[in-house]
This record gives C-alpha cells, sequence and structure tokens, in this order.
C-alpha cells in the first residue's frame, strides 16, 4: 500500500502526516462503526417472519444438530439466516436496485423499470406450452359441445398493452404473435376475446388499465375487459351503480420483485352494488391462501362471504388478494344479476378484479381455478352437465396461458 | 465462507477482530488459528481434519530436516532430503487423490474402455493453495533459505491464516515468517488494510457478480438465439469477471492482512494492459507464476541447460499451472496454449512485437488472452468448440441479433466502468489527489469511498444478487 509521504512540495497547509494520520483514524473508526453497528443492531433487532416488500418468508435461525453441521445444512442456513435478517433489509434491497439502476439497467428479475414508474414483466413466448394448453381447452370444448355455450377471455398483459412504456431496447417478445396464434388453433366452437384495442384505447385516455407495481389489471381494467367480452359473445352490458371504496399504499408484485425507492404505490379501486347482494361460497377452499378469509367462517366451518371483498388483506402486503381472499379451487356466487343462466368461469387471478362486473350480469356463477382444481369429485366437464351450467367463460391473461402447466386438470 | 457474505461481514470479521485485539499479544497467532479453523469448516466441516493433518506433516518433517543437518544450515543432504520428500509425496498425493483421482479414472475409461467407476469426492476448497503454501515451506526449509518453525500455532497460523485460506494469494512462508511471531499492528495499517479489503470487496460484489451474472446468461442461452457478437459478448464478460472477481479476492486478503499487521504481496498488477503474454503473466496470478518458477521452473533447470531443455521447462511448467487450475482437459489445453505462446514470444515474436505501435501490441494480447478464457471458461468440450465456432463466424449465427443488443444496452455502462477499472487511471487520480490535497485524500475520499463501497456491496448481499464462488476447481 503506497502512503502518500510528506513531500516538500505538498501545499504548506498544516503537517501532511498528521492529516494523514487523522484520515486513518477516521478510516478505521467509521468502517469499524458499520460493521460493528451492523453485527450488534441484527442481533438486537427481532427477526421478522417475513418480508412484505419483497413478499415472501424470511429464513429464521436454524436449530443446530451434529447432522446438519456435518452435512454443511446447518451453516448454509446461518448465511441464508444472516443475509435475511440483517439489519436494514428493506431499505438495502432498495439500495440494491437504486445501485442497478443507477448503472442504467432497465431490467431486474423479469420485470422492466418503464416510464411513468410502471413496473412491467417480461414476456417470453413459449409457443409449445401455450399450444398443448389450447389443445387442453379445444379437448374441453369438445366433450362440453351441445351443453354449454363457451368464450375466451384473453386478457393481454402490460407489456404489450402499456409497450410504449416499455425501455427502448428490450427483449420482450410481442404478446400480439401469441394471441394471434390462438386464435389460429382455438376451436371454432369458442367464442374469443382479446380486449387489446380497447385496453389500450382506454390507457391512452388516460384509464389506469394496469397496476403500476402488479402485474393484474386494475378494476377499471377488468370492466373493459368484461365489457368487450360482452360484446363478442352479443350480450348486453348491464347496468351498473357502484359505490366506490379505495384501497391505497399497494405496492404489487412487480415492485416486490425489483423494489425501487422512487416506486410510486398504486390504489385498489373497490366497485360494490349496494343493490345486489352477493353470497360467495367457498366450495372446495384449496388455493392460493390457507383458507378463504377468516371473517366469513361459520359456525360448522364452512366459508361463506356476503362480499367480493375480502377485509383481511386491506392490511396486507398482498392487498390484490382484497378480491375474493386470493384464488381457490372452487367457488360458487349467488347474485341478484339480470341473467338467470348458469355461468361458470375458469379463470387465473385476472378474473377476480372482474367479478363486481360478472355479478351485475349473471345470477349462478361457479369459478373454478384450475391451479387447485385437482382430484376433486366431479371432473370440470362432470361439473359443468350436473350443474346445468349454460355457458362457460375462460378467463386467463396472455402469460398465464404461456407459463402454467394446468390445464390439463381440464380432462 | 466468504467473504462476500453477510455472515463473515457482520459476524466473523467483527468477532475476529475484538477478540484480536483484546487479548495479549502472546495469543494473537491462537486467535487467528482458531478463527481460521472455524472460517474453514464453516464451508468443511469433514475436511478440516486433512488440513491439520497438513500443517502436522510440514510441522513435523520441517523440524526433523532441521536437526538432521545438525547446525548446518548448507546441509542438503540425505536426512533433509527424505524428510522433505516426505511432505512433497504427502502434499502432491493428497492433491492428487482429492483432485485428480476423478479425472484419471475418467480418462482411463475414455481411453482404454475400463468401468472404474470415480470415487466422487468432493474437492476440499482451497487444497490447492494451502498444498502449495505447506509445500514452499517444507522446500524453504529444506534449501536452509528460513529456519524451520517450532512453534506449531505459527505454522498453523501461516497455513490455516484465512484471508489468502480459499483462494490466494498463494504466500509463502519465508515471506511472513518473521511477521508470524513479531508484527506491529499499527493504525496507518489497519486503515490501509480498510480500504484495500473495502475496494476488493466491490471488485468481486458490485463489479464480478454484475459482470458475471451476464456471462452466466450468454453461456445458459440457447444455441439458435445467440449471435456472434453474443459469443464474444459473453467471454468478455468472463474475462472481467474472472479478473475482478480474482484480485478482488486478493485485495481482500492483502486487506484483511493488513489489519491483523501482515503484509502479503501483490497477486495482481492490471494484467489486462499488458502488452504481450510475457507480460501478463508477469501480472496474473503473480504467487502462482512465481511459485512454479521457484520450486519447478527453475529446480527443473530452467534456462541454464541450453535452448532446448528451457522449451521443454517452460511448456512442463505452463502444463502444470494449467492444470492447477482444475482436474479436466480444458485446463490442460489453457496452460498449454499459454506454454506455446510464451515460448513463440522468447523465440522470436516478442522481437518482432516489439517493432509494431503500442496499441498493436496491446491488441494482440488482449485478444490472446480472452481467448484463451474462452478455454478456461468451458469444461465441457462441446459446449467449448461450439462457443469458439460461434465467435469465429462458423456456427450459422447472425453477426448481431436483438437479444445481444438488449445484453448490450442493460450493461454498457458496467463495461464501460469494467474498462476504466481494468487500467491504472484511478489509482493514478488518487495518488495524483493524495499528493495535492492529502488532507481532503485521507479524511475524506478514502473513509467516504470505503464506506460507501462497503454499505453498497451489503445491499447487493442483502438483495441475494447473484454471488457465485468460482474456486472450487481449483
Amino acid at each position: 500500500m503506497r502512503r502518500p509521504t510528506a513531500k516538500p512540495t505538498a501545499r504548506p497547509t498544516g503537517k501532511p502526516e498528521s492529516k494523514v494520520r487523522a484520515g486513518s483514524i477516521i478510516t478505521a473508526v467509521s468502517f469499524l462503526a458499520v460493521i460493528f453497528g451492523f453485527a450488534v443492531a441484527g442481533a438486537i433487532s427481532p427477526d421478522r417472519e417475513r418480508s412484505e416488500m419483497e413478499n415472501r418468508p424470511l429464513m429464521q435461525i436454524p436449530e443446530f444438530s451434529l447432522k446438519s453441521l456435518k452435512d454443511g445444512k446447518f451453516t448454509s442456513d446461518i448465511e441464508t439466516y444472516m443475509s435475511d435478517q440483517v439489519f436494514l433489509k428493506d431499505q438495502l434491497v432498495t439500495l440494491k436496485t437504486a445501485a442497478d439502476r443507477l448503472l442504467m439497467k432497465t431490467y431486474q428479475n423479469g420485470v422492466y423499470f418503464g416510464s411513468d414508474g410502471y413496473y412491467l414483466q417480461d414476456y417470453q413466448e413459449n409457443r409449445a406450452l401455450v399450444e398443448k394448453n389450447i389443445s387442453c381447452i379445444n379437448d374441453f370444448a369438445d366433450s362440453v359441445s351441445g351443453k354449454a355455450d363457451i368464450s375466451f377471455l384473453l386478457v393481454p398483459n402490460a407489456v404489450s398493452v402499456l409497450s410504449d412504456k416499455l425501455p427502448a431496447v428490450t427483449q420482450t417478445d410481442d404478446q400480439l404473435d401469441t394471441s394471434k396464434f390462438i386464435k389460429e388453433s382455438l376451436s371454432d366452437s369458442i367464442t374469443l376475446c382479446c380486449p387489446f384495442e380497447e385496453l389500450k384505447n382506454a390507457a391512452e385516455k388516460e384509464t389506469q388499465v394496469f397496476y403500476r407495481t402488479d402485474h393484474h389489471w386494475t378494476s377499471e381494467g377488468a370492466q373493459i375487459g368484461f365489457e368487450s367480452l360482452m360484446t363478442s359473445m352479443g350480450e348486453s352490458v348491464p347496468e351498473y351503480s357502484f359505490q366506490t371504496e379505495k384501497l391505497s399504499d399497494f405496492y404489487g408484485t412487480l415492485y416486490s420483485k425489483a423494489p425501487d425507492a422512487s416506486a410510486k404505490a398504486d390504489e385498489i379501486h373497490l366497485y360494490s352494488d349496494p343493490e345486489n347482494s352477493v353470497t360467495v361460497n367457498y366450495v372446495s377452499c384449496g388455493g392460493d391462501h390457507d383458507t378463504p378469509p377468516a371473517e366469513w367462517k361459520k359456525p360448522d366451518g364452512a366459508y361463506v362471504g356476503d362480499s367480493l371483498f375480502a377485509r383481511d388483506p386491506k392490511t396486507q402486503k398482498d392487498k390484490y388478494a382484497v378480491f375474493l381472499g386470493g384464488n381457490f379451487s372452487l367457488i360458487e356466487i349467488e347474485t341478484q344479476g339480470e341473467s338467470d343462466e348458469n355461468v361458470l368461469i375458469i379463470k387465473d387471478s385476472y378474473a377476480n378484479a372482474a367479478m363486481p362486473y360478472f355479478c351485475r350480469k349473471y345470477k349462478h356463477i361457479s369459478m373454478i381455478d384450475l391451479r387447485y382444481y385437482h382430484m376433486e369429485e366431479l371432473s370440470v366437464s362432470e361439473y359443468v352437465s350436473q350443474n346445468d351450467i349454460d355457458r362457460v367463460i375462460f378467463l386467463y391473461d396472455i402469460d398465464f396461458v404461456n407459463s402454467d402447466n394446468n390445464f390439463v386438470w381440464l380432462d | 465462507m466468504l467473504f462476500s457474505s453477510t455472515t463473515f461481514l457482520f459476524a466473523f470479521l467483527p468477532l475476529v477482530l475484538i477478540t484480536y485485539y483484546i487479548v495479549p499479544r502472546a495469543f494473537r497467532n491462537a486467535v487467528l488459528f482458531v478463527f481460521s479453523l472455524v472460517f474453514y469448516a464453516w464451508g468443511e466441516p469433514v475436511y478440516i481434519a486433512l488440513m491439520i493433518a497438513s500443517i502436522t506433516v510440514a510441522y513435523i518433517t520441517g523440524i526433523y530436516a532441521d536437526k538432521s543437518r545438525k547446525g548446518d544450515p548448507s546441509d542438503c543432504g540425505k536426512a533433509p532430503l527424505i524428510s522433505m520428500l516426505a511432505a512433497v509425496v504427502w502434499n502432491i498425493g493428497l492433491l492428487l487423490f482429492f483432485k485428480y483421482t476423478d479425472f484419471f479414472i475418467g480418462a482411463a475409461n475414455g481411453i482404454f474402455g475400463t468401468q472404474v467407476r470415480p470415487l466422487g469426492l468432493v474437492l476440499p476448497i482451497g487444497i490447492s493453495f494451502y498444498s502449495f503454501q505447506t509445500l514452499s515451506y517444507v522446500i524453504d526449509v529444506y534449501r536452509g533459505e528460513v529456519k524451520s518453525q517450532k512453534n506449531f500455532l505459527a505454522l498453523g497460523t501461516y497455513v490455516a491464516l484465512f484471508p489468502q485460506l480459499i483462494a490466494g494469494p498463494i504466500v509463502r512462508y519465508k515471506d511472513i515468517a518473521e511477521q508470524l511471531s513479531s508484527r506491529r499492528e499499527t493504525l496507518d495499517n489497519f486503515s490501509a488494510g480498510v480500504k484495500r479489503f473495502c475496494v476488493g470487496l466491490g471488485k468481486k460484489v458490485i463489479l464480478a457478480n454484475s459482470i458475471g451474472a451476464l456471462f452466466e446468461t450468454i453461456s445458459n442461452t440457447p444455441q439458435d438465439e445467440l449471435s456472434v457478437a453474443a459469443s464474444w459478448l459473453g467471454i468478455i464478460a468472463y474475462t472481467f469477471q474472472i479478473y475482478f472477481d480474482f484480485s478482488g479476492y486478493s485485495d481482500m486478503a492483502i486487506g484483511l492482512g493488513k489489519m491483523f499487521g501482515f503484509e502479503f504481496l501483490e497477486n495482481f498488477n492490471y494484467p489486462y494492459i499488458s502488452d504481450s503474454i510475457t507480460d501478463f503473466w508477469r501480472r496474473w496470478h503473480i504467487s502462482l507464476s512465481s511459485w512454479f518458477r521457484d520450486y519447478v521452473y527453475i529446480p527443473l533447470g530452467g534456462n541454464r541447460k541450453g535452448k532446448l531443455r528451457q522449451c521443454v521447462n517452460i511448456m512442463i511448467v505452463w502444463f502444470l499451472t494449467g492444470f492447477w487450475h482444475g482436474a479436466n482437459w480444458n485446463f490442460m489445453v489453457w496452460g498449454i496454449y499459454f506454454g506455446i505462446i510464451l515460448l513463440c514470444e522468447k523465440l522470436f515474436l516478442l522481437k518482432i512485437l516489439g517493432r509494431t505501435p503500442g496499441i498493436i501490441q496491446h491488441l494482440y494480447a488482449l485478444l490472446l488472452i480472452v481467448t484463451g478464457w474462452g478455454i478456461f471458461a468451458y469444461e465441457d468440450t462441446s459446449a467449448l468448440l461450439q462457443n469458439f465456432k460461434n465467435m469465429f463466424g462458423m456456427g450459422g449465427l447472425p453477426l448481431i441479433n436483438s437479444q445481444t443488443v438488449f445484453w448490450l444496452s442493460q450493461n454498457a455502462v458496467l463495461i464501460v466502468i469494467l474498462v476504466i477499472a481494468s487500467t491504472p487511471l484511478i489509482k493514478r487520480i488518487g495518488d495524483q489527489l493524495a499528493i495535492n490535497s492529502p488532507g481532503f485524500y485521507s479524511c475524506v475520499c478514502i473513509p467516504v469511498i470505503s464506506v460507501a463501497l462497503l454499505i453498497v456491496c451489503s445491499a447487493y448481499l442483502a438483495g441475494n444478487a447473484f454471488n457465485p464462488f468460482l474456486y472450487f476447481r481449483f
């Protein structure tokens, strides 16, 4: 290490040696302050169960055993524990994103930092999987043909609808290619609606159709999707008179992938119609949450809600789960809607935000989520015939059709 | 344990520092030895026995070699020789057994069509480094260049010293023999160590890991989505990754050494500004090439036994250097590749190069260095060959595609920083500043930059960024 030595040519202000000495003290003390500070603060600050910001559980202190020590599991768990529970973890994670953005990275962890504060999820087409999934849907259509009308609301994602917000250079594939392919390969007996233009037009007129920090569409986006579907099906759009409740401070899943200090929180709009009472019956409760919302648990153990919106998630990180409390295997909803038809919606989470509009339209709605509707008593087509389903609606976003492996459960 | 982990930064390091500085001087080696064992056992709870055995063998043979020459330090007679050879056999044997057995079994199966089952041993981390350190000790004792170490703890501290234990540099016993028994920890040294450590951490965590992620992405991309430019970008990314990773580790080792009063020799000296491959190997992993020079090349006769013999010696050394980096064909080829280039340079090429403009010399060196990493980076022969075909336009790939443009756009700023950081520019600015305004430099620049690097690195570690360990093969 070459230290600057005092040279006669050095500026004559003070003695250079003493300044170097002072510098050594400052450097050593500040370094020690940081490492000891983090060590002590990390040791005394309470451990967190999960990180709301990153939307994942955090490692807890591992249990010691000779076996886990010998096979290296103990020490590697300690490493994970130390990094998960590090002091100021959330601030550090944000700082990492800031550092990456300073390096002009516009892409991190599968998301782009778009303009106007939008996070946009990358899309890489998996043509083989799309083909397989569409053929599952076609097979299903064959098996229920004559019993029910089938339509398909295929929702393009923000990355294509809001493509003008993407950074200049991206690696994303074109979802319009995928939707074109789906259109060509989908059975003629299925009415397809892909509201790309409708969503894009609305976005251009300043309607926020997707959340900035989450991969879902907003309630407004969902309304546009619903109405486009009704138009394609040749059905009338019902009249709504909604009351609006607003949930603020929503930082969604995309934010969790690349938490950025400059990200702007989203607002979730909950539309409810006081004239239209709903009964939400959680028939089969497997899903992405342990149980349906606890407030709807009945003495007999069943879950029956009187609203499309759960109270619990309003205070939690995963605020999109306010719609129906998350995704569940089978939900049956009774409403005062216009039409008497029995409707089955086979869906992903995009459907949840559209339910206020469906409930205005249909009296009897069933929702099946194929990610969880496995090995149930009735197969989906048996469900259709036993429940006199008049109308089957597939509601999926393109990314889901492109990545999910559960369409085989339609069989 | 890795330096680039929150466990090291915020648990191990504070603990070892506080313990080291509160115990009386007489116990400081013991503190370092015990903490080093914990450091090693953290990742290798079983193989620690092996390292202790190696230390014991070196301890006994060293003392025996010294004793048997009865006070005559120039006596390299039979008894000291046998003692030294025993230690050499032990160390080389260990290395051969753990590192190379499966390779030889695989090679034999391939050549003779036999069906011998590989042992499937996990390579003990750092064995190539600590074996070479131990060897330098026993050989130097045999040659009478240093006295044997009577204190087991001091010898153990030398071999196991955690700063250089798992990724070098290969510190020679004679270079720190004195420091083991009497060293002075000073504030100036400590603070210089802090600066060096933080710079090394930044090189590893911010620069090497970030560009390493690009190499990882490109090398995992299916052939039909690549381009000629992408395969160059990939190998250039690897070129930066291995330098900033490896020299970052060396910086951290040197910095930590300073914090405990040790002075290790430099291991890297801006290798990518070399103007020839001869120059490159004076600047890259200096502790390894000088080890091979002093313990293989010169004992083989070096350049003292005629030109032909010298050429043979050079090829032997570079074959071994390559093979030291890993038990695989590509590392052998990589070593031989450099052996041949060095031979050519020695015989005629340097003379020709000397007559060309500097820029040509640098381009020549860089092209050969980058091509060398193309051999080094791929252990799978077919992937290696495919990559070279791609690089030189024989892979049927487009010159460039949109995917490549995307990768470039994401990494452009990083690459500019990497290029600048590969040159002594920043150091020169610092040195100039230190002369012109020493107060600002030492009281503001150094502490602010050191702490900022430490915190940003913690952010990358807390954010679970890509953080590989490249030396499992070494």
